[in-house]
């Protein structure tokens, strides 16, 4: 059995104005996954590509040690997928799109899906086509739940939720990752809902993977840096450096603290060098903008 | 008022001036009497131009202008109504000039031209008035309900309407004059709902029905689920297809009595008879091939996430409304049988074949481009051509042979099309605009 829940290796696909990869990445068994990038990175594109919407031009996608095209329909059995994209208007009502859903799955459970529409408030009579753009979202995610998945590949989850849907629905993912064996892959321009809930991360920018592992890790290897320097001395990008802004003489930046930066920053004329703990949104931030810099 | 017209001008010029030259082409060509092959076109530069611009949030894009609500309503209606009317009516008359100049028309009936312009004003007059009747968003509530199937069947009814409203069409007689009187006050009342039709359409999605106090109720509905239940509500969606044979049948019947009226069926060898008959199938076709592809079609994203297999997908986008077109042909055949008392011979297969064909083509492209401009016009296209192909086809000799190899060959290439681009392509998975999705309740 594969340790890991989805393996991409060199994915590309190609589009006329953007191209995804080759890009490689890896969601280990039970893990909570954030990808996250800006609009346009290609995140929607990865995603789509393991549910076999759009065929990749190189690469392979294996998921629960399967291969993605082989096995379709037997990883769609095991996965489940979520997005405010998805049209459910067709069934007309709630209960009836549950009832055609259900039918796919020997696993569904009934109780659960029930515990799930009285905390999402969705009845069974509601008109789909009436439903708020957050209701249309929790009912993409009580489908995707009410079969217990193990795998969930969440899109934009909580794209148009108010706070307290929003909460809703991560108090309800992480009921539902409770069990170790469960995996989440999730989407999302909500970095501090991002480094709360997941344990790992994946930076996409313009197709490629620009950073990669355990969230907590990734965040504590950086560190937000405020110096003062001479009139007249100049710092730029470099290995481990980003300057975010500077106001005369003070400078902004975000440095990696494996490359050795304070020490350099100190032999480069620094000085009253202070280190504080840095945000996955200033990382974020600080690396995409470093992106588009060079 | 004017900014807005020219704009319109702007962006769909190239319809205008599409559907302009088939208008020249036809006028200068054909027997100004036969008015069906004027009367399709306007519709297509009218109310369905007009029908897209308001599903892409065309009024609601207006209203945020420094515009009034009187100059988008007014606008609107000039360019679905007046215009098309006026531009059409000139096209015409230009080209029966032009042909009687050069001689290829000998005289020009002038009472045909003004009666032409007429009713081009007072049908898309009337159409309009349809339009503002229709929901702008999916009916909530019973009246909601009434209303959308009341106004979507007339909107249906409206491109077929020309074929027996305008049949031997005169101002003295008296379904002339009943025609011109309703078709002014529908005009009328068209010009007067404008109004409503912006405000309609620029609102938004209609409030939860929760919100009206009614009780929640929580609970599992068990029975079949999973592709039976698919194919039960969305292959076969039994009110729709019911319509559709009651379509097929009042159409029939329509079309039976005008030819009984006009020629006399003794005066009808039984072979012309079930040639007539049998030539609707291609354009009841092509609506129940759609009717049975939009919803599946909106709703791919969703199903690819289910552990349907493309395979499956593709057999069922493909064979559903063949199977549909099979069972119409089935039904027209014996109507025309139990009517002439002949068999129908090959006029069925040759009739269904351009179902087929549609499906063939259709498919596989609104599967790739999903309902895209572009594809929407090869689709119009291709019910126009619905309508005029079975006629040279009928008067073709061929082979049952040819005709079920063309149809084979076109079903299997539809199914490997389809289930290639399901597999390759990401365009069927991203959420587009449905033209006609809207009128399914299927929009927004």
């Amino acid at each position: 059995m594969s340790t890991n829940a989805i393996e991409i290796r060199g994915l590309t696909k190609h589009y006329p104005a953007f191209t995804l990869g080759p890009l490689d990445l890896t969601v280990p068994r039970g893990a909570i996954y954030g990808l996250i990038g800006p609009n346009g990175a290609g995140k929607t594109t990865a995603l789509d590509l393991i549910f076999g919407m759009g065929r990749n031009d190189g690469g392979e996608i294996r998921v629960l040690g399967l291969d993605h095209c082989q096995h379709e329909v037997d990883i769609k059995r095991r996965a489940a997928y979520v997005s405010p994209e998805l049209n459910f208007q067709v069934w007309g009502k709630v209960g009836r799109v549950i009832r055609f859903v259900r039918g796919f799955y020997s696993t569904w459970d009934d109780e659960y899906c029930v515990r799930l529409m009285k905390a999402f408030h969705l009845s069974d009579t509601d008109k789909i086509a009436t439903l708020s753009f957050g209701a249309r979202t929790k009912l993409s995610l009580l489908l995707a739940l009410s079969h217990r998945p193990e795998i969930l590949v969440l899109d934009e989850p909580t794209t148009g939720l108010d706070a307290v849907s929003k909460q809703q629905v991560f108090t309800e993912l992480l009921n539902a990752v409770e069990d170790s064996e469960r995996t989440v892959l999730i989407s999302s321009h909500g970095l501090s809902d991002i480094e709360r809930f997941t344990d790992h991360i994946g930076l996409i920018k313009d197709g490629k993977l620009l950073l990669e592992g355990r969230t907590d890790e990734v965040v504590d290897r950086y560190r937000l840096a405020e110096f003062f320097a001479e009139n007249g001395t100049e710092f730029h990008n470099q290995p481990g450096l980003i300057i975010v802004r500077r106001e005369q003489n003070r400078w902004h930046a975000v440095i990696d603290q494996q490359q050795g930066v304070p020490a350099w920053l100190e032999s480069h004329g620094a000085r009253q060098i202070s280190l504080t703990p840095v945000t996955l949104e200033d990382l974020f931030v600080a690396l995409v903008k470093e992106e588009e810099a060079s | 008022m004017k900014p807005l017209i020219l704009d319109h001008l702007k962006r769909w010029g190239w319809v205008w001036g599409l559907i302009g030259l088939i208008q020249f082409g036809i006028s200068f060509n054909t027997d100004p009497h036969r008015a069906i092959l004027h009367f399709q076109l306007p519709i297509f530069l009218g109310a369905l131009l007009l029908m897209v611009d308001l599903q892409r949030g065309l009024s609601r894009a207006l209203l945020t202008l420094p515009v009034s609500i009187r100059q988008v309503s007014r606008t609107l209606w000039w360019v679905a109504v007046g215009l098309p009317a006026l531009f059409l009516t000139a096209l015409i008359t230009l080209a029966a000039i032009l042909a009687h100049v050069t001689g290829i028309v000998k005289e020009l009936p002038y009472e045909y031209y003004v009666f032409n312009g007429v009713a081009t004003l007072l049908w898309l007059g009337s159409i309009f008035l349809i339009l503002t009747g229709m929901p702008g968003r999916p009916p909530v509530g019973f009246r909601e309900q009434v209303q959308a199937a009341l106004f979507g069947g007339f909107w249906g009814l409206s491109f077929v309407g020309a074929f027996f409203l305008f049949d031997d069409f005169h101002f003295r007689t008296t379904k002339g004059m009943l025609v011109m009187i309703f078709g002014t006050a529908f005009t009328l009342a068209g010009w007067f709902r404008a109004e409503h039709l912006v405000r309609q359409r620029a609102a938004g999605r209609a409030a939860s029905p929760r919100l009206r106090n009614v009780q929640p109720q929580y609970r599992v509905h068990t029975g079949f689920g999973g592709l039976p239940y698919l194919w039960r509500t969305l292959l076969i969606p039994v009110g729709y297809i019911g319509l559709l044979f009651l379509g097929v049948l009042l159409f029939w019947g329509v079309i039976a009595l005008l030819k009984t009226q006009r020629l006399g069926q003794s005066h009808m060898s039984p072979l012309q008879w079930v040639d007539a008959m049998t030539i609707p199938i291609g354009t009841f076709s092509i609506v129940g091939a759609l009717i049975i592809l939009l919803p599946m079609i909106t709703h791919l994203r969703f199903l690819r996430t289910l552990p349907i297999s493309s395979d499956t997908i593709a057999a069922t986008l493909v064979f559903a409304p063949v199977a549909l077109i099979i069972a119409m042909g089935a039904f027209v055949a014996a109507l025309t049988r139990f009517s002439s008392g002949v068999s129908t011979g090959l006029f069925i297969p040759q009739s269904c074949l351009f179902g087929v064909l549609f499906v063939s083509i259709g498919v596989p492209l609104i599967v790739w481009r999903g309902l895209s401009m572009g594809s929407y016009f090869v689709l119009v296209l291709m019910a126009m051509a619905g309508n005029i192909l079975p006629v040279l086809a009928h008067a073709a000799k061929s082979s049952p042979l040819e005709f079920l190899c063309i149809s084979i060959l076109a079903i299997v290439s539809a199914f490997i099309i389809t289930r290639f681009v399901l597999a390759q392509s990401s365009q069927p998975y991203r959420v587009r605009l449905t033209t006609v999705g809207q009128w399914q309740g299927m929009g927004r």
